[in-house]
């Protein structure tokens, strides 16, 4: 059992803790939440100082046998020794560190900015389970211990959305629910489906099954899979089982025409919960299409090139023209996640190193300002009690350093030199003009609209004449500036120093583009 | 001098638990109307204590050497598999019934026809005869119609039971009419024979040379169990039974009569058909196809809690019934993982379920109603007791770290591997489905109660037991399943 175990672990011993601690105890159930977050962020710390840039392959695994599903596969002899041998493994490579590093300062941060009005017991723990669930989510090395992980975020987000959210809170619970639910049925059976196609268990001839022992182990499918023969596993049953895997992404992700239950659970969620939504758990799709679309079927991500460019533009227009029309803060900053994750997409799709690299860039930069767009709205909306635009005006004279920490927020969310939205998006267009010109001139429309709209609500909000309701309204308070203050350093540190994420990154792009070759 | 030689012959590995069982139930059914009064309160310790013996007598001789006794009982895989299951079920609806017995008066004779029914529970699951097979089912059933409508003044309960009656004795009739086919195919009753002279002999040709014999008979056969295991479009008369059934007996039906009429199933579909009808199959996954998905769809608007557990019953069924579509002659190889994962999902169900009805039951004893919205504010009040149903919600609607999960996952595989894909993708597709109404209730349970502070829920210590069991139960198989599945693997 090695670190990255521990840092999966920590969060739900957390937990598990303040589930012992009386209901009034509300001090030890934050505390406790803080020190497993803080102990999972510095285990994850402890695996990116010991990470070696020059090592191929997965470091820090920490595998653990769990159980065996008997007799599942015979293999070419058909002996009947055959099981499923499921494990819980963990460990990490330049993508997944540098998602469980954004996983570590997010979840450390949503722990801070969390202010449950009662009941902290349950709220402390069902975050705790989600943290827990990500971190899982982003460093396993075996497709069920990732499937159990993704669950797992999902009926803990549901608690935290049922019970702690705001207005129609009942609603976006089960509809996050649903969706994200249904999307765990074509993800599993592409993992599932993955698995048998690595010993042939879909063989069109006989000959080409083989007497390997089925698994879910990530390394090994990672190795088998991209270069299966077609008499192994036949293209027609790889092309389902990529759709079946893409279907899950779309879902995931958010991705038009399945966003509805996204902006519904923002506009619901407490703002410590929409930093855990929208800077982490809608990064679980994209994270999931890179991983096994791109590491396992990358003649897949190919042959379906055109159709995820497209798919991507068609969400980068969506995604921004649908934030422009928004009235509420909530959900233009869900439609415009929406929007930088088809980016993502359109990244991802032109499959050489600079596009791959920007869509990793991407989902590390609009975690962070994602997060800190929901925790600047949260603070804001806390005290005018309303995040309406409209009802908003005038708030940098009353909240000069709110007001700013919001600015610096919107302009790195429209990609301005020197912050991290920058340089994920260059990348990303980059390559997305390499493969497909026509398609990545359209989709720099997404770019100019996102400076529109998020200007448009700038101005709105925090200039104009005040409200005069809002004339006793008091500033960021030093927890807040300095919570804040931390992702916009975070923010502009990767602006300028992209190495520190870019060295990660790359390591994994080499890897995948030379799986792909 | 007596012939001790009894005591050595292979029945007590056998037959061990039915003749335990036995015993127990006649002891009981002597002490209850010989003793009188508070005497009454120890029948249900009887019983359990009969139930654990003949547990532990099943499984010191879980993986004792198959023999047969006169050629109509056998200690084989799936007679030792399904007894234990059966027999873990039985404990835990005798617990359920000793709790009910303390707040609702319930005639005495309950506990013996409990038991009763087991023992045709056990039969039904390890004879390989058809007449014991149909011996063992009618004493299952008889037993069950009385019990459902044991509330006698209750016109639910008796309309409950009258309707299992009649539809019990149509499963019977279909059933007797099918099995009389295969016997006029096969010239034996004996099903261990059948699957011999199927295997090694000509037995085979006859059932290729009248297909429309072999289909009826098939046919015939899955409807009238099908009928017992509630499964679309048999299943009308589930949520009324369940409803008006004390709730002991609705737990019972929905996972002892159903495990059993599996097992049967089970042995009838491996030992006759598998070999030369398994161009039949396909109405199989057809039934289980339609029964997970109107199962779950009906489920959706249910308000009443025993209702809607009697619909989720159904949709569960249809789970449980994806792996039969797959034992043909072609997959020996892999009928030890299917019988594995049914196996596996069975007890899963069976904790799970008789820990939701034993809940809803307290819930509706404290509170008056049991409609979901009595549910309302139990966290606050009973924080073990919101959070145990709120276990085997999860566990029934697949979450992992449940029970539910792993069975689910354990199906799919099969199904995946065995180009049943379809089923496999419908069986998860349907189980988010069942996410609406299983959540919903979780709703309830956590929403704070606006209006009068609600009776107080108070468990007896029978309650506490069977709830603490059961949440043992799903959640160790969730995390280590391991547990049952080596026991499962060395099985098969």
């Amino acid at each position: 059992m090695g670190i990255t175990f521990w840092m999966v672990l920590m969060p739900i011993l957390a937990g598990l803790l303040v589930l012992l601690i009386p209901r009034t105890g509300e001090v030890a159930h934050r505390l406790l939440a803080l020190l497993g977050a803080l102990a999972a962020l510095v285990l994850a710390c402890v695996a990116w100082a010991r990470f070696d840039y020059h090592a191929t392959g997965f470091q820090q695994v920490s595998s653990l046998h769990w159980f065996t599903l008997p007799s599942l596969w015979h293999g070419a002899s058909g002996s009947g020794l055959g099981g499923l041998e499921i494990g819980l493994a963990f460990g990490v490579d330049g993508l997944s560190l540098g998602l469980v590093l954004l996983t570590g300062v997010i979840g450390l941060l949503a722990v801070l900015a969390a202010r449950p009005a009662e009941r902290t017991r349950e709220y402390f723990f069902w975050q705790s389970c989600v943290v827990a669930g990500l971190y899982g989510v982003f460093s396993a090395l075996n497709v069920f211990t990732f499937a159990v992980a993704l669950e797992l975020t999902l009926f803990a987000m549901f608690f935290l959305l049922y019970l702690f959210g705001q207005g129609r809170r009942q609603f976006a619970a089960m509809q996050f629910l649903l969706y994200r639910g249904l999307a765990t049925v074509p993800l599993l059976a592409a993992f599932v489906g993955l698995a048998y196609g690595a010993v042939g268990g879909y063989a069109a001839t006989a000959g080409a099954i083989t007497d390997h022992s089925l698994t879910l182990d990530v390394p090994t499918l990672l190795h088998v899979l991209p270069s299966a023969s077609a008499q192994m596993l036949p293209a027609s049953i790889r092309h389902v089982l990529f759709l079946c895997l893409l279907l899950a992404v779309f879902v995931e992700e958010a991705f038009v025409p399945f966003h509805t239950w996204l902006p519904t659970a923002h506009e619901a969620a407490d703002p410590a919960t929409s930093m855990l939504l929208g800077g982490l758990l809608t990064k679980t799709g994209a994270y999931a299409l890179l991983r096994f679309g791109v590491g396992m079927m990358p003649g897949e991500v190919r042959h379906f090139g055109t159709l995820l460019a497209v798919f991507g533009v068609i969400n980068i227009l969506y995604g921004a023209f649908a934030a422009w029309a928004q009235a509420d803060w909530r959900r233009l900053i869900a439609f415009s996640s929406i929007s930088h994750m088809g980016l993502v997409l359109l990244g991802i799709a032109a499959f050489n190193a600079a596009g791959l690299q920007g869509a990793m860039f991407l989902l590390v930069s609009s975690g962070l300002l994602t997060a800190l767009l929901f925790f600047l709205v949260g603070a804001i909306a806390e005290r005018t009690s309303t995040s309406r635009i409209a009802e908003l005006g005038g708030l940098s004279r009353r909240m000069p350093v709110l007001s700013g920490l919001l600015l610096v927020a919107a302009l790195g969310s429209l990609g301005l030199p020197l912050t991290s939205g920058f340089v994920s998006e260059v990348q990303a267009f980059i390559g997305s003009f390499g493969s497909f010109p026509a398609v990545s001139f359209v989709a720099l429309l997404g770019v100019i609209l996102s400076a529109v709209y998020l200007l448009q609500a700038m101005q709105r909000t925090t200039f104009g004449p005040l409200l005069p309701a809002y004339g006793r309204l008091y500033d960021a308070s030093p927890g807040e500036s300095i919570l804040a203050g931390l992702l916009v350093a975070m923010v502009l540190f990767i602006g300028i120093y992209p190495k520190v994420i870019g060295d990660l990154f790359g390591l994994t792009v080499n890897a995948l583009l030379g799986m792909g070759g | 001098m007596p012939n001790l030689d009894v005591l050595h012959q292979p029945y007590w590995s056998t037959m061990g638990p039915i003749l335990i069982l036995s015993v127990t139930a006649f002891v009981v059914m002597v002490l209850e109307f010989s003793v009188s009064g508070r005497g009454k309160r120890w029948l249900h310790g009887v019983a359990l204590f009969g139930t654990a013996a003949a547990l532990a007598d099943a499984i010191l001789h879980l993986y004792a050497k198959p023999q047969a006794v006169l050629a109509t009982l056998q200690n084989d895989i799936l007679a030792n598999l399904f007894t234990v299951i059966l027999l873990c079920t039985t404990f835990l609806v005798l617990l359920f019934a000793w709790d009910y017995t303390q707040r609702v008066p319930l005639a005495p004779e309950h506990t013996y026809l409990i038991l009763f029914a087991v023992v045709g529970a056990l039969t039904m699951v390890s004879a390989v005869d058809m007449v014991a097979l149909y011996v063992g089912l009618e004493v299952l059933s008889v037993s069950s119609y009385v019990l459902a409508g044991l509330r006698t003044r209750k016109l639910s309960s008796v309309e409950g039971g009258i309707k299992y009656l009649v539809m019990g004795g149509v499963s019977s009739a279909l059933l007797l009419y099918g099995l009389s086919f295969v016997y006029g195919l096969s010239g034996t009753t004996n099903l261990g024979e059948l699957f011999a002279n199927q295997t090694f002999t000509a037995g085979a040709a006859i059932f290729q040379q009248y297909p429309a014999i072999t289909a009826l008979a098939f046919v015939l056969i899955l409807a009238g169990l099908g009928i017992k295991l509630s499964l679309v479009p048999f299943h009308m008369w589930t949520p009324d039974t369940y409803a008006g059934a004390p709730s002991p007996v609705s737990a019972m039906l929905s996972t002892l009569a159903k495990t059993a009429a599996f097992g049967m199933l089970l042995r009838i579909v491996l030992y006759v058909f598998a070999v030369s009808g398994d161009n039949l199959f396909y109405l199989i996954s057809l039934l289980a196809a339609v029964t997970m998905v109107v199962g779950n769809l009906i489920a959706l608007p249910q308000q009443d809690m025993k209702r809607l557990l009697a619909y989720s019953s159904v949709a569960q069924a249809g789970y449980v019934l994806v792996p039969f579509t797959m034992l043909t002659n072609a997959t020996v190889v892999d009928w030890g993982s299917l019988v594995d994962s049914i196996g596996f999902y069975l007890l899963a169900y069976t904790f799970m379920t008789v820990g939701a009805f034993a809940i809803v039951h307290v819930v509706q004893d404290a509170r008056g109603s049991r409609t979901a919205d009595a549910l309302t504010g139990l966290y606050q009040q009973s924080p073990w007791l919101a959070g145990s149903l709120t276990v085997f919600l999860l566990g029934l609607a697949g979450m992992p770290l449940t029970a539910g999960f792993i069975g689910k996952f354990y199906i799919f595989a099969d199904t995946l591997h065995l180009h049943h894909a379809w089923l496999g993708v419908l069986l998860f597709l349907t189980s988010v489905v069942s996410f609406y109404y299983y959540f919903g209730l979780i709703r309830k349970l956590y929403q704070p109660s606006i209006s009068v502070q609600p009776a107080r829920v108070q468990p007896t210590a029978a309650m506490s037991a069977l709830v603490g069991l059961c949440v043992l139960g799903t959640i160790v198989l969730g995390i280590v399943p391991a547990s049952w599945l080596h026991v499962l693997a060395a099985l098969t």
